[in-house]
């Protein structure tokens, strides 16, 4: 168990709206709301009831509560039941409790973190419900087959 | 084993609509549609490199399982153990597996991975009520 004399936390409490731009280095835990960018080396948690708004870069993130914005973690993501994610999430380990909301691109691997921001693919074609009896088309022979 | 009773309610995945069933039924067709519909679960544990796999039941890719597909549609669930490449559509819960790697767009209604796993930049729409799959039976976890 850490040693509680040496571990700092951070608490914004749940009645707090904070705007703008946080730092730091051990742990954060937010009850509240918060709007803007965080930017962090050790572990943010967002507590049940909370909102967090904000571009997100941790090493360690847990969400519980409500996060709107694109998450990057260098060690590990971790969403309860309870937590609603939109946006993207950058991470190189993830855990989604069944119940979670999620929305986004996910990116999650060992190397993944190392890369930075997500490659944004084009998702104006992406998955859609298949149309009723809608087969795939089969694609058009290669003019340069020869039989 | 108790043998399943009572009738089971299904979703066409070629119109949507939905009509009750043998609760030991392998396969059917639509009444309305009259196309043929897999009850049955799919088992991957080999490479299988198709266009679709659609079915009533759930898709569970097996630890030496390696599916590659357009589209994979299960109505009660997909369980990724292996190596996924495909655009999923769930009517129940997805669980990714601690050593699994996936690739691809996931609409599920609810999801849930291990610590451990490979996901690489798809689009994951958690829970996508636009489904019309919500009311239906969900998968047991595997």
């Amino acid at each position: 168990m850490a040693d509680p004399t040496t571990q700092t936390t951070t608490v914004i409490g749940a009645d707090t709206h904070i705007k703008g731009d946080m730092s730091f280095d051990s742990t954060a835990r937010i009850l509240g709301s918060f709007e803007g960018t965080i930017s962090a080396k050790g572990e943010l948690q967002i507590a049940n009831g909370a909102t967090c708004k904000a571009t997100v870069e941790a090493g360690k993130v847990v969400v519980d509560g409500e996060v709107d914005g694109n998450l990057t973690a260098r060690e590990r993501v971790e969403l309860t039941a309870k937590a609603k994610m939109k946006g993207d999430l950058v991470s190189a380990r993830l855990v989604v409790a069944e119940g979670a909301s999620f929305v986004g691109h996910c990116t999650v691997g060992p190397d993944a973190a190392k890369g930075g921001a997500p490659t944004r693919t084009d998702h104006s074609q992406g998955i859609s419900e298949p149309k009723p009896g809608g087969l795939v088309q089969p694609k058009q022979p290669d003019p340069t087959f020869r039989k | 084993m108790a043998k399943p009773s009572g009738p089971r309610r299904l979703q066409c995945y070629h119109c949507r609509h939905r009509f009750d069933v043998g609760a030991q039924t392998h396969t059917t067709s639509c009444p309305k549609c009259s196309k043929m519909l897999l009850v049955d679960d799919v088992i991957i544990n080999t490479l299988q490199a198709v266009r679709k796999i659609q079915t009533c039941g759930k898709v569970v890719v097996q630890k030496k399982g390696r599916v590659i597909a357009q589209l994979i549609e299960a109505h009660e669930g997909v369980f990724v153990e292996g190596v996924l490449d495909a655009n999923v559509i769930s009517g129940g819960l997805v669980k990714i597996g601690a050593k699994a790697l996936w690739k691809g767009d996931c609409r599920a209604l609810s999801i849930s991975i291990e610590l451990g796993s490979t996901i690489s930049g798809g689009y994951f729409v958690i829970p996508d009520d636009e489904l019309g799959l919500s009311d239906l039976p969900r998968g047991e976890q595997v």
